[in-house]
């Protein structure tokens, strides 16, 4: 017995640390790309940061430039960019340059993941509420209802959910706060407005999957052996249903973050959103690229996580190696 | 909901919004651009049917021009990425081993980049304005086309009538067009569909902050941008923009889960719909 275990564990183990070893050498590679086109874009835009200083002489701009290193040749500025990331230091901002880019992240991404966090719990729980609830109903009106609704949730864009509830709750009843980012009161209109489509886009999916297993020939077997209505919902269906939702986790969290940029500008609050666009618009080169690959990093980690719980609920995926 | 309630519904609003889009200019006397500062933020009338913006700007006739951008942005993006998928998945889907696999790699190594801080980045040398907008988006857009042709492609090689035909004797080209092609071309016209309310998204989300389409001319997004900061006392400003992007997204979303559902009869019979 010990030997049969033995054996699968070696078998188990080494398919691991390869998909391990792979994803690691995919996260550098795709890293390494993405900090070249980030770097590569930012200097074959026309225009240049100090550009806007105005009547600034000839020999202080030259020294600007030198301090910046936007003199010397762009082989030059690739390598002690790269080499200076390595050393987890992103540079500091061209407009404002009393703060670090690491800074900047450190001081507002916990602002935007309290924010994207408790959207995700939002959306999760009232997704798979009502994407099970549409499909045990299926084809009634209450499932015709639900998914109308689904699909228009999807279809609104978040800043127009946003200006929507920022208008009734905000301004005409006054039942929260209009802006910013102080108490709990002020995170539950930002979370919410950020949280609906990504409630309906669960909830679809949630339906879909629901509808298959409804199907399965265990399910009626669970129902003939007598289990009761509720057991065979929550042990034999759900748990089932859900891995699609979490295969549609990725794409989430994505939505989430870029969702983000828009939520922060109409509630006015402090987080990475708002300086990416910030960046984007005055041309800061190491504001831009550092969140880029900040971003990237969180979406990868995101990723990979969810592969992770995902192998372990499917058994059938762990089984052959990673599936497709 | 069956499918035929689905696409009806969706094609009926789409019908509607379209031949506003094309008419529509006929019942307002004026343009989207000029100004009338006499009447600005006029309320909802018979002469301004939308009211009017902060430069009295007639509101009707820039949501029309709002609407048509977004319906040309959206289904040139997804025709070029129809174009680019089919051509990548195609190659990689008939591919020797090595080559599929390299192919893939590459599309995979693009497609790992965040999609909305590449259109921005891309957007961003580009300069401002549509066709650089529809580029920056199609830069990653095709790659999901890509995925779902040569899946498709795949799929097909392994059935039996493309194998009957292969032992035939049928070229490749030929194979493709004529066997595997009308086989997959329903698949790929639901997929294609999903990316046209993804680009109108896209455009409208830039347009809104304020690097999409530049202003004077007017989008979806940008109205209800500008119409934020005034929302509390003019409601019309915001309302009119917001509903009718969402009208447009809602419809297609609905044309392109009806068309799903018609290509995967599995489902269909799931749903007990037919």
């Amino acid at each position: 017995m010990s030997n049969n275990t033995e054996i699968a564990l070696e078998r188990n183990a080494l398919p691991v640390l390869r998909k391990i070893a792979k994803k690691l050498i995919h996260l550098t590679v795709s890293l390494l790309a993405l900090l070249s086109v980030c770097f590569v874009i930012m200097h074959i835009v026309p225009g240049d940061p100090l550009q806007e200083e105005q009547g600034v002489p000839k020999e202080v701009m030259a020294s600007l430039r030198h301090k910046y290193g936007l003199d010397k040749p762009i082989m030059v500025q690739y390598a002690t960019y790269i080499g200076r990331v390595m050393h987890g230091d992103l540079g500091s901002s061209l407009r404002f340059p009393s703060e670090s880019v690491t800074k900047i992240i450190s001081n507002s991404f916990p602002v935007s993941m309290h924010l994207g966090l408790q959207a995700l719990a939002l959306a999760l729980t009232f997704g798979v509420i009502f994407g099970a609830w549409s499909a045990y109903r299926s084809n009634r009106s209450v499932d015709v209802g639900m998914t109308m609704v689904a699909t228009l949730g999807v279809s609104v864009p978040s800043f127009v959910i946003a200006a929507s509830l920022q208008l009734i709750f905000a301004l005409y009843w006054q039942l929260f706060p209009v802006a910013r980012w102080d108490s709990l009161a002020h995170t539950i209109l930002p979370s919410i407005a950020l949280s609906i489509g990504p409630t309906c886009g669960i909830m679809r999916i949630m339906r879909a999957s629901m509808l298959d297993m409804l199907s399965k020939e265990w399910v009626t077997m669970a129902r003939m052996k007598g289990i009761s209505e509720y057991r065979v919902l929550l042990v034999h269906i759900i748990p089932n249903a859900l891995l699609p939702v979490l295969h549609y986790m990725g794409p989430i969290t994505a939505n989430l973050l870029t969702g983000s940029f828009v939520i922060e500008r109409v509630f006015c609050i402090p987080g990475l959103g708002q300086w990416f666009v910030l960046g984007v618009m005055s041309r800061d080169y190491p504001l831009i690229a550092g969140l880029t690959l900040f971003y990237s990093i969180v979406l990868y980690l995101i990723h990979s996580f969810i592969d992770l719980i995902t192998a372990a609920f499917n058994k059938r995926l762990s089984y052959n190696e990673g599936g497709r | 909901m069956n499918y035929k309630v689905k696409i009806s519904l969706g094609l009926t609003i789409l019908g509607v919004l379209l031949f506003l889009c094309l008419v529509g200019s006929l019942f307002s006397p004026y343009e989207p651009t000029s100004i009338y500062l006499a009447h600005k933020n006029a309320p909802p009338s018979f002469s301004h049917w939308f009211g009017t913006d902060e430069l009295g700007r007639d509101l009707f006739t820039r949501t029309l021009q709002g609407i048509r951008i977004s319906l040309s942005i959206g289904t040139l993006a997804a025709f070029v990425d129809l174009l680019l998928g089919t051509l990548w998945g195609t190659i990689s889907g008939f591919a020797n081993r090595k080559v599929d696999s390299v192919m893939m790699r590459l599309a995979e190594l693009v497609y790992s980049l965040p999609y909305l801080l590449v259109v921005i980045l891309a957007s961003v040398i580009l300069g401002k304005g549509l066709i650089p907008l529809v580029v920056a988006m199609v830069c990653i857009g095709w790659i999901q086309m890509a995925r779902v042709v040569r899946l498709l492609v795949r799929d097909a090689r392994c059935s039996d009538y493309v194998v009957a035909a292969h032992a035939l004797g049928v070229r490749t080209p030929r194979l493709f067009l004529a066997h595997i092609f009308p086989n997959i071309v329903g698949p790929m016209l639901a997929a294609c569909m999903l990316s046209v309310p993804h680009a109108i998204f896209t455009e409208a989300f830039l347009s809104f902050l304020g690097i999409g389409i530049q202003p004077p001319i007017a989008s979806l997004g940008s109205l209800v941008g500008d119409a934020i900061p005034a929302m509390r006392f003019f409601p019309w400003r915001l309302v009119f923009p917001a509903s009718f992007i969402t009208l447009l997204i809602f419809s297609i979303m609905l044309l392109s889960d009806g068309l799903r559902d018609l290509y995967d009869p599995k489902k269909r019979l799931h749903e007990g719909g037919l």
